[in-house]
């Protein structure tokens, strides 16, 4: 059922990306691959013609022909192929990134199973292309149908040679079968090694490389790495291949035992001089139709395998995909009450998976224990803490990259698992400290930001001054209209501190967001220029607080900026263990008070 | 295009040859099936009539032996290239990793035009690939069996014949060869829109899954992906429709060709001027002679190419000493030993501008750092403070000045001398090293050792020498939360995988660097090592540095005070040189521009504030 469902996909994809040139495609296959058994009959017929002096015009005339239409069929293939390949690739392209972007969760980003999956899919992208292909399977059972038709048409029982072909065959279809498995049980030793790599040439990290002597460690890993991978593909080549080796060995004794038998009957005048020339001249054809018969049910089980994958990721897709629905609560205009966590438990999916994968029947290890906390509309929070103790978990299941594992983030009551996340997003906007270098002309790379102003240039430039990215973008040649990166054509490449002001810059371009999420946007700034942020930002958090109820949460390890914060909450181990006020939390004594202590002593 | 060649048997000897072997068996079987199946058919009448002879038996005999080889050697030939090639994708990433990394000098490594090269090299390293099979076995497998089937024709046949497919034969490959030829970019995603496209997708695909989705960019990505893609390609459908038109006169004048010889052959044994035999052997050879394509000239051209580029990156002599076991280096040895003096480093009167740049990072900088001491550089994003480490560590030297250590000059050591000075010196930087590997490898790698140097292990090497790290680096607590603990690669998509968070990150790095001195480093540069780490562990740091700072000399760099005050000597670098030094109290009382006590107190005016709020609240 699955296996139609794929096929059926196969199809569809690749009528859908360029019908006219497929059905083109599938025309010339069928023609190609069913004639080529028709020219051994043609040279039989001749032959036959010579040697009992009739005439030789049907044979030859067959031979010609079949040669015509193969000849015009090819000449047509190779061009119209290539273009068919490109549009299925750009139309199957386009589909994963619908596919993966449109989930509204980043959880498939982290696990390894699905990163695993989707690697695979990205690298064969090229064969879901070539439906046609599949055609020339039809083409192969045609040959089938041609050979064991001049077989039988010698002697019945000599159809068996074929069944005995297609041992060989069979054989080296389940290797191909086999090696596309251990192809993808292995995937994660070619990520390793190319990572591997990647760390190696990486202009940023040269210095410590250097220093601390690495590289031919590094290089002896990724080597084996790459040799982890190969070595069981390799040795599943080699049995394949020895196993189809002697299934040919099984054919030639078969084969050769039918020409003996045959020459036999001749001898005694049961058969003609024509059946067994017939039968030597198609002994290659036999093969051949055989060996055709395994390339196609390989290619076709290995398009499955990466049909298969790519089916479940629309499955995933479809699973993931919000869905609106007349139901689904409207976002208010502006928040009222304020921003809700209710008892929320939250543990990343890749270690649910770990441990639903791995013996323990363990519940995941949860990275948010009971959390339950109102950020109150109209105020900015703050959340504090040591590494790893859950803030930027907090931060991601606002932004919804992740729902909680039980509780609810609540919106105005609302929980935010029933909102369409579209509309959410629409509505918050959000800096991080490791936000991608979007390599666009610098105008577009900020103007993302608000992709309904990206065209608005004063918009643009003034979430650059908001953003602290003035200097950056004057330094640039072009200004606004430099292209970044230095692998396009005239592309400039920026430093880490100079991205992140732009990626900062391109957090202010939405003006009435909902909830504002600075999660150490500013990390790799100086302190002056973290204050000139924060101290500009702070007028417009004040003014949208006022005019929608907005929130702002700010995830800094300078107290200097957490102390502008009204709510400054101190998360440790995955739980709230301090709230209030700067003032409060200093007076109360507890861990604030000492991690600021701590801070402040440096400056007296 | 024999580089290609040179290449294989070099990677895999045997491979390589048991590859061109079975190619050449295959064209004289090629050649071999169609002659002793004229010669079987031939005598078949005879043989029916009279009784079989012996020579018969014999061609009937190779016959069948020659097609069970054919069949047998198209399996053992694939498997023997599958060894051949496999090795070749791990030589060129391995290749690209070394030319790029055991240089000392970092000039190559910073250079955009080789960044842009390695890419290119990477997305194309499967041609050499594809272009050494097409060496090595198909290319000499149908020029071979073209070749052996037209001089059979010739013989069997007519020569005129022969010639003449074979000019058609030669006439079709060079017309696939340059429509190939014509379409390189392209087909590789060479093209400057296919960049964008490639680069919209693989955002869209992960790289960026978090702007995608706050800032709602699917659409937008997939959008920028189809119409980029779309102006790359649309020329090229263009061409190639004109083309199939071209080809049908190209291919149908060859197939034409071959269909004309059938017939002529066919008639002249109607005229009895062509006996059973020769007909019986023209017809198949015929055939072969029409069908065999000689297209693989193209794919050499290409995968040539892409090795060209290879080899001009690491040169082929130098790619025999990539992979080997790494040997302890020479500060590892001397740690071993006597423990020397840490270093004395000079900086006099040093200018730099980076190759290609206009603009001086550095000029007329001195700076002492004296042996065992320890010394804080301050500055503004963009001062120039990355750019002294990268010359401190001889990555780099200096355009003008020079840099001493114990006197002798950076620019005069060899490449020898410049890597075991590297050694000496354990950095921990901005953007320290993430590597997709075990903790314990992580930390374990600032001796230049691997660890485990792998994943999927059993059983996991000793940790009683980590576990004792960790406990002195402060990071036990964070391996011990780790699933597996020192076994746990970081790397979330690796099987049992996980992530840190930068501030992670950062003390994986500072326990390597303690690793690196433990082995005898002595020159410990930190490079904003707070940077992404909470109050706490900022606090510990700077505590633990000092103690570590006894024994070698040090440099850090911070723009936070907290870390630099209770460095007993602090520097101030502005504008590429040193403005200020002294320790705390002298750079707070100085008269001078004072750049140290402006920033100082802008900070600490904060604090101050943030902790009267304190006394308000508690009144």
């Amino acid at each position: 059922m699955t296996g139609v469902r794929t096929l059926w996909l196969w199809i569809s994809t690749a009528f859908r990306a360029a019908p006219l040139l497929t059905a083109v495609m599938c025309l010339t296959t069928v023609l190609t691959t069913a004639l080529s058994p028709i020219t051994a009959l043609g040279i039989s017929l001749a032959v036959e013609a010579v040697t009992r002096g009739t005439s030789l015009l049907p044979g030859i005339g067959l031979l010609a022909a079949s040669l015509l239409v193969t000849g015009i069929a090819n000449s047509l293939a190779g061009p119209i192929g290539d273009t068919v390949d490109d549009r299925i690739w750009r139309y199957v392209h386009t589909d994963l990134m619908r596919l993966t972007g449109d989930v509204w969760s980043i959880a498939h980003h982290e696990h390894p199973e699905l990163a695993d999956r989707l690697s695979l899919i990205e690298r064969d992208a090229h064969q879901l292309g070539g439906i046609y292909r599949l055609l020339s399977i039809i083409g192969a059972a045609t040959g089938i149908v041609t050979v064991v038709g001049l077989l039988v048409s010698i002697r019945p029982a000599l159809a068996g040679l074929l069944v005995l072909a297609l041992v060989p065959a069979v054989i080296s279809a389940l290797g191909i079968h086999r090696r596309g498995l251990l192809w993808k049980q292995n995937e994660r030793f070619r990520r390793l090694g190319t990572k591997i790599s990647d760390v190696l040439v990486e202009p940023r990290q040269g210095v410590e490389i250097r220093c601390l002597g690495m590289a031919q460690a590094l290089l002896l890993v990724a080597a084996r790495a790459f040799d982890a991978r190969s070595r069981p593909w390799i040795a599943s080549t080699r049995k394949y291949a020895w196993l189809s080796a002697a299934g040919w060995l099984l054919f030639a004794a078969g084969y050769a035992g039918a020409v003996v038998w045959l020459f036999g009957q001749a001898r005694d005048g049961r058969a003609t001089v024509g059946n067994v020339s017939l039968l030597l001249l198609i002994g290659g054809q036999i093969s051949a139709t055989a060996q055709a018969v395994a390339g196609n049910l390989g290619m076709v089980l290995n398009a499955l395998q990466t049909f298969g994958r790519y089916r479940w990721l629309r499955d995933y897709s479809v699973r993931h995909t919000w869905v609106p629905d007349e139901a689904s609560p409207a976002l208010p205009d502006r928040l009222t009450e304020g921003i809700r966590f209710d008892h929320v438990d939250f543990a990343y999916p890749s270690a649910e998976v770990t441990a639903r994968l791995g013996d323990t029947t363990e519940p995941a290890e949860l990275s948010l224990h009971d959390v339950d906390l109102l950020l109150p509309a109209g105020s900015t929070v703050a959340f504090v803490g040591e590494n790893g103790a859950g803030k930027s978990t907090l931060v991601k299941l606002l932004a919804r990259l992740y729902d909680p594992t039980r509780g609810a983030v609540r919106i105005d009551g609302v929980p935010l698992a029933e909102i369409d996340p579209l509309a959410w997003r629409e509505r918050i906007s959000a800096g991080f400290q490791d936000f991608a270098s979007l390599e666009f002309l610098t105008a577009e790379s900020v103007g993302v930001g608000d992709l309904t102003a990206r065209a608005d240039r004063d918009r643009v430039a003034s979430a650059v001054v908001s953003g602290q990215a003035t200097a950056v973008v004057d330094r640039l040649p072009s200004g606004l209209d430099t292209q970044l990166g230095t692998q396009f054509d005239g592309g400039v490449g920026l430093s880490g501190g100079q991205w992140q002001r732009l990626a900062l810059a391109r957090a202010f371009m939405r003006t009435n967001p909902l909830l504002m999420l600075l999660d150490e946007p500013t990390a790799a700034l100086d302190p002056e220029a973290e204050q000139a942020v924060y101290t500009q930002y702070g007028e417009t958090a004040r003014a949208l607080a006022r005019t929608t109820g907005a929130v702002t949460v700010l995830v800094s390890h300078r107290f200097s900026t957490v102390r502008m914060a009204d709510l400054i909450v101190v998360v440790a181990d995955g739980r709230i263990s301090e709230c209030g006020s700067h003032a409060e939390l200093l007076a109360a004594g507890g861990r604030y008070a000492e991690l600021f202590e701590l801070q402040a002593r440096a400056y007296r | 295009m024999f580089r290609l060649a040179r290449y294989s048997f070099r990677l895999a000897p045997v491979g390589t040859v048991l590859s061109l072997l079975s190619a050449v068996v295959t064209a004289a079987l090629t050649v071999a099936i169609p002659l002793l199946l004229g010669q079987a058919i031939g005598g078949l009448p005879r043989a029916v009539a009279d009784g079989p002879g012996t020579r018969f038996v014999g061609v009937v005999v190779a016959l069948l032996v020659a097609m069970l080889l054919s069949n047998a050697l198209s399996q053992v030939g694939q498997a023997i290239w599958e060894a051949v090639g496999s090795t070749m994708e791990k030589d060129a990433a391995v290749r690209i990793g070394a030319a790029l990394s055991t240089d000392p000098d970092l000039q190559t490594i910073d250079d955009p035009d080789v960044a842009a090269r390695v890419e290119k090299l990477r997305t194309r390293s499967w041609e050499i690939q594809m272009g050494s099979r097409m060496m090595v076995s198909f290319a000499p497998q149908s020029i071979l069996s073209l070749l052996g089937s037209v001089v059979a024709l010739a013989i069997n046949f007519h020569w005129w014949v022969a010639l003449l497919m074979l000019a058609t034969a030669i006439g079709s490959a060079e017309r696939i060869r340059r429509t190939i030829v014509a379409q390189f970019d392209v087909w590789v995603g060479g093209t400057e829109p296919q960049k964008h496209a490639d680069y919209a997708f693989k955002q869209a695909m992960g790289a960026s899954a978090k702007e995608v989705r706050i800032f709602g960019l699917s659409r937008f990505l997939r959008q920028r992906y189809w119409d980029r893609t779309t102006e790359a390609f649309a020329p090229y459908w263009k061409v190639r429709s004109r083309q199939s038109v071209t080809n049908l006169g190209v291919f149908g004048g060859r197939v034409a060709v071959t269909a004309a010889a059938a017939g002529y052959a066919g008639w002249e044994a109607s005229q009895g001027r062509l006996g059973l035999t020769a007909l019986a052997t023209a017809l198949p050879l015929i055939l072969t002679v029409g069908d065999t394509d000689v297209w693989s000239i193209a794919q050499m051209q290409r995968g040539h190419l892409a090795l060209t580029w290879l080899e001009e990156l690491s040169p082929p002599d130098r790619a025999r000493l990539v992979v080997r076991e790494p040997e302890p280096s020479p500060a590892a040895v001397v740690a071993g030993t006597e423990r020397r003096r840490p270093p004395t480093i000079v900086f006099d009167d040093v200018g730099f501008r980076y190759p290609h740049a206009d603009r001086e990072i550095l000029s007329g900088l001195d700076l002492e750092l004296g042996a065992g001491t320890a010394t804080a550089l301050v500055g503004v994003n963009g001062a120039g403070k990355s750019t002294l480490v990268k010359l401190l560590a001889a990555g780099y030297l200096p355009t003008r000045g020079r840099i001493t250590v114990d006197g002798v000059d950076l620019a005069t050591l060899d490449r020898d001398e410049r890597i075991a000075w590297q050694r000496r010196m354990a950095p921990v930087t901005q953007d320290f090293i993430r590597l997709p590997l075990p903790a314990g490898d992580n930390v374990e790698l600032g001796t230049g050792l691997p660890w485990a140097g792998g994943i999927d292990l059993d059983p996991w090497p000793d940790t009683t020498d980590l576990d004792r790290l960790a406990a002195r680096a402060g990071i036990s607590d964070l391996v011990g939360r780790l699933s597996a603990g020192w076994a746990t690669p970081l790397d979330k998509t690796l099987p049992g995988g996980t992530d840190l968070s930068g501030g992670e990150w950062q003390r994986i790095g500072l326990a390597r660097a303690l690793r690196a001195v433990d082995q005898g480093a002595d020159l410990l540069v930190l490079d904003e090592p707070a940077a992404a780490l909470d109050v706490e562990s900022e606090s510990r740091l700077v505590d633990g540095y000092l103690e570590l700072a006894r024994h070698v000399t040090s440099l850090v760099i911070s723009h936070r005070f907290s870390v630099v005050r209770p460095v007993p000597r602090i520097c101030v670098l502005e504008h590429g040189r040193i403005v200020e030094q002294g320790s705390h109290e002298e750079l707070m009382q100085s008269d001078g521009p004072g750049r140290y006590r402006t920033m100082f107190t802008l900070q600490a005016s904060r604090y101050v504030e943030a902790a009267q709020d304190v006394a308000e609240v508690s009144r």
